[in-house]
């Protein structure tokens, strides 16, 4: 079987997820993804996103602490895993070979 | 954030979040819920936060969530949410697997029969769609009309004071003599603040602008407390103060924008109707949607109480004049009603007490009374949501018809079913599942015709009706009501009948029509549909023969080719200015000036007559018309004795009508000669009119007197010959605007304006026209499924037949003969309720047709024409086919 990959969207959450480090829960990961790629982003699309991302196993997560502002509530915190750096940086690595084959003919 | 006030989610969206999250992921999910929520708050406000929170709320309906929604076991497990919570609730029980197999079963089946019988899921699709967009769109409708001024946040304590007049007849208005709310505020102690508000059209111009641009707006002259009583938002100016001077204004941003642009408006001055300034002293925000308050210029009242004497005249009631009350809290509505009567007493004398009653009226009953003026009877609203109930259910009677119809196709599968082991609810559940899918089908498609239909309906009925699922909570409330009724209505039958299979004999195939479930239930449900729509094609029949009765039956007077124009100033030396103009113009045959053409709904004037020597006013009121004398040959009415009203400017002369000599209990040629005091002015009877109609044939003829009093003439009625109308049209205009040049120009025909009388009853045909037909159209759809899917089980029975020598004739007789006779027993039911109904509608009208059998031939016929073409063309299809191929087909 081979190995899952990542839609677009999946790609932009996990990415977020690595950015944010250990702060990284639903609310967080659709504010930091406003900001960056500046698009509506709706809480259930991104809480899909993590969950196929943790059933994929590029993430894992834990319950954490129960926080006043949300009503006593607790977060999902979500970290990435080593197959989850691994898939980014392979397909960061997939992608710099294709600009690389666009750029280089013009240049010379 | 502790101290700040807490501001909570919407509350309905929290209940549905609950049912739609999985109950393992509730926490963490509500959690980030409520937390973006805050955020929100803080960034674009509580509004617009709510309505995000509410549009996220909807958006976890997605399948992901909704999988795991359902998979979740019943009982809710609450193991403690850690990370090692099952990452693929799939594996997580056997009994999971074998509900979500069903499900996915369920749906794929029910995906396939719908795909495989295409003509059918179309039938029924299309039937829905009708139906509910129908019942979305007279919902909607309703809603806004019961929602009418319920805004103001003291509207339970608003009342509008009403009044009655009662001498021979009972008249009851929504308005009142001026000086009552002065005489409320004085006189009561449960009266917290009390308002006038007179309305007057008007003619609006800024001549501080440049070319001192005019406008035709209304305008109502009403005192400070007005808003305080009521709930208009202010932009600029202050409450307390901004009407107590006299010569202020209070405009909406709307009209501020339109006079004076985008400049500050407060202090600005316009003018109006060319003879007094007023400066503005505040803005309120656009009227609401839902307010019967419709003008958009507040004058203070101080303005004209000061100048206007009649203002403080106990006796007229002018129609524009309404007065509102505030109650103090915990005022007993009962014994404030009561306590009105004091104002009769205080202010009339013994007889006039008796004559004039005040009564208050509660805020939310004033747009639905109909009887004070208000825009649409509660019985109209009953009689349309009824209407919309009958499309559902017609919709509804088609899908369980054809369903049934077609269960005779499935038996093989229940039988498969049954045998596997499939529990009589399981199958009932699947076949409401399928009835849901074709449901929801059709009611995405429901809602976007609704939504594509808004702006006609509006338009059609001149409301402001607005379809925002997110905004209003009744309209989600409702539709999903409508889609759960629905969905149960049209599946649970056919489910039940289904479900009821004995599976041997399904699984041999030898069920008959006749083992599911009756044939007779779905001739009652066929025989329902049709008494329904012929019950409406038969009020349609009625209201459009009444309708052309109305435009078309002789009113005692001639329309044809008559213009009015509007004579804004009625001294003679004007009017005579004006005439002569006008009579130089070859198009204009005859001239006459008047207050009113003979029936007019405005300007009736009603007031009191006193005859030659009698001692006492006598027990009717008469209208007062009042016309040059060019106004008899003008309108072409008869004398029956007497002569012409001679040229006066004054009241001198009166002619009367007929009813008014037989009411005074003389015969015409002695009315002659004999001196009269009408509305307290003294002259001499010089004719009798024939009759006439002054109103619609909704009312009697009335006692009528037409007198000359130049100073009312506020129209000039112009008969207008030759063939080009548009150029006589463009000239008057155009002589108009030369002797009038301070006013805004506007014409009429007589005949259009006669139709005014018969505004509702328009708007109620148009709406018949249309429901007749969707309802004609959804049993069309139920017929034409039935007799496809009979001739599909009958084709061997067909054959058989047509190879022993059966005419086309007699197979197309086999399934016309059963149509044929539910046709006939549904218009034995739709006949004598169409005939109740239409008798009471017939009632309200004084001069109307009579109900007559061609009506109902007609309503039959056309049924039944219908019922041809639709079943015709798949019979005839059926009897001409090959029986070598349909015997062969085993």
């Amino acid at each position: 079987m081979g190995r899952s990959y990542l839609g677009e969207f999946e790609e932009l959450v996990l990415l977020a997820v690595t950015v944010l480090n250990s702060g990284a829960y639903g609310v967080s990961i659709a504010e930091e993804l406003r900001q960056r790629a500046n698009r509506t982003i709706s809480l259930s699309a991104v809480h899909i996103a993590l969950y196929r991302l943790e059933e994929k196993g590029y993430v894992t997560s834990e319950m954490g602490g129960a926080t006043l502002s949300r009503g006593g509530r607790r977060k999902r915190l979500f970290s990435v895993t080593i197959a989850g750096r691994e898939m980014l940086a392979e397909i960061q690595q997939v992608r710099n070979q294709f600009w690389n084959a666009i750029i280089t003919p013009a240049q010379s | 954030m502790k101290n700040e006030k807490h501001i909570s989610p919407p509350r309905w969206a929290d209940k549905l979040f609950k049912i739609l999250c999985p109950p393992e992921l509730f926490e963490e999910l509500q959690g980030d819920l409520h937390e973006q929520f805050e955020l929100d708050v803080k960034r674009v406000g509580v509004k617009a936060a709510k309505s995000i929170y509410a549009s996220e709320t909807l958006k976890f309906a997605k399948p992901y969530f909704l999988k795991k929604r359902i998979l979740t076991p019943k009982k809710a497990d609450r193991r403690p949410l850690t990370a090692d919570r099952p990452k693929m609730p799939i594996a997580d029980s056997r009994q999971q697997t074998a509900k979500l197999a069903m499900l996915q079963n369920y749906l794929t089946t029910a995906r396939r029969t719908l795909a495989r019988h295409k003509s059918y899921t179309l039938i029924n699709v299309l039937g829905l769609v009708l139906g509910m967009s129908c019942g979305i769109l007279i919902f909607s409708l309703v809603n806004y009309h019961l929602g009418f001024d319920s805004f103001h946040e003291k509207s339970d304590r608003i009342y509008r004071v009403t009044s009655e007049l009662r001498n021979e007849t009972v008249s009851k208005y929504g308005t009142i003599p001026q000086p009552i709310a002065a005489a409320m505020r004085n006189d009561f102690s449960f009266v917290e603040k009390a308002s006038m508000l007179i309305n007057f059209g008007a003619t609006i111009s800024i001549p501080a602008v440049r070319n001192n641009p005019k406008f035709s707006d209304g305008i109502a002259y009403t005192e400070p407390s007005f808003f305080e009583i009521m709930d208009f938002p202010l932009v600029a100016g202050d409450k307390k103060t901004m009407l107590s001077q006299p010569n202020t204004a209070v405009i909406t941003e709307q009209l501020a924008e339109k006079y004076f642009h985008s400049e500050e408006a407060i202090g600005k001055t316009f003018r109006v109707d060319n003879k007094t300034d007023f400066t503005v002293t505040g803005v309120i925000k656009n009227l609401p949607e839902n307010t019967d308050i419709r003008q958009e210029i507040f004058l203070s009242y101080v303005t004209i109480s000061q100048t206007q004497p009649w203002l403080n005249n106990w006796g007229g009631i002018y129609s524009g004049t309404q007065a509102f009350v505030l109650l103090k809290p915990g005022t007993d509505f009962g014994k404030a009603q009561e306590a009105m009567a004091g104002i009769s007493k205080k202010y009339y004398d013994a007889k006039d007490a008796k004559e004039f009653r005040f009564f208050l009226q509660p805020l939310p009953d004033m747009h639905l009374n109909e009887e004070l003026g208000g825009a649409i009877a509660q019985s109209q609203l009953v009689a349309l949501s009824l209407v919309a109930i009958f499309l559902i259910i017609t919709a509804c009677v088609n899908f369980i018809n054809l369903a049934t119809a077609q269960a005779l196709g499935r038996s093989k599968e229940i039988g498969v079913r049954k045998v596997m082991g499939s529990m009589k609810s399981q199958l009932f559940w699947q076949f409401i599942i399928e009835t849901a899918l074709i449901t929801v089908i059709a009611f995405v498609f429901a809602i976007a015709l609704a939504y594509i239909a808004l702006p006609y309906m509006n338009e059609m009925l001149s409301t402001r009706v607005t379809l925002d699922l997110l905004q209003d909570f009744n309209q989600p409330l409702f539709i999903i009501c409508l889609l759960v009724i629905v969905t149960f209505i049209s599946g649970s039958y056919p489910g039940l009948v289904l479900a009821g299979f004995q599976p041997i004999t399904a699984l041999k195939g030898k069920l008959t029509q006749n083992q599911i479930g009756g044939f007779s239930i779905r001739k009652g449900l066929v025989i329902t549909q049709f008494a329904i729509s012929q019950t409406l094609l038969i009020g349609t029949i009625v209201v459009a023969s009444q309708m052309r009765f109305n435009n078309e039956a002789d009113m005692g007077f001639k329309k044809d080719a008559i213009v009015m124009l509007p004579v804004p100033e009625t001294s003679p030396a004007k009017t005579s200015a004006m005439r002569a103009r006008l009579s130089q113009l070859p198009e204009v045959e005859k001239i006459a000036f008047c207050e009113a053409p003979p029936a007019s709904p405005d300007g009736n004037f009603n007031t009191g007559i006193r005859y030659a020597s009698r001692a006492e006013d006598e027990k009717f009121t008469i209208y007062l018309k009042s016309g040059d004398p060019e106004y008899i040959s003008m309108f072409g009415l008869q004398l029956v004795a007497g002569r012409n009203l001679a040229q006066s400017d004054t009241v001198r002369e009166y002619l009367l009508n007929e009813t008014a000599v037989k009411k005074l209990g003389v015969k015409p040629e002695e009315a002659i000669g004999k001196n009269v005091n009408i509305n307290n002015a003294d002259g001499i009877i010089v004719g009798v009119m024939k009759d006439f109609h002054n109103f619609s044939f909704r009312s009697k003829i009335e006692p009528v007197c037409l007198t000359t009093r130049s100073d009312h003439y506020g129209r000039v009625a112009l008969k207008i010959s030759g063939q080009n109308v548009p150029k006589a049209l463009a000239s008057l205009e155009k002589i108009w605007n030369e002797t009038n040049a301070e006013y805004i120009y506007s014409y009429q025909f007589l005949d259009d304006h006669l139709t005014y009388f018969y505004g509702n009853d328009e708007l109620m045909l148009k709406l018949m026209w249309i429901f007749a037909a969707i309802a004609i159209f959804i049993g069309c759809l139920g017929l034409y499924g039935l007799i496809s899917f009979m001739a599909a089980q009958k084709t061997k029975e067909i054959g058989v037949r047509k190879t022993l020598g059966a005419g086309v004739g007699s197979i197309v007789w086999l399934f016309g003969k059963q149509f044929a006779q539910l046709l006939v027993i549904a218009f034995l039911i739709a006949a004598p309720i169409g005939w109740w109904l239409m008798n009471k509608y017939l009632a309200d009208f004084q001069y109307h047709i009579d109900l007559n059998a061609t009506i109902f031939l007609a309503a039959i016929g056309i049924t039944f024409l219908i019922a041809i073409v639709t079943v015709g063309y798949r019979s005839m299809k059926a009897a001409l086919m090959n029986p070598v191929k349909a015997l062969r087909s085993e």
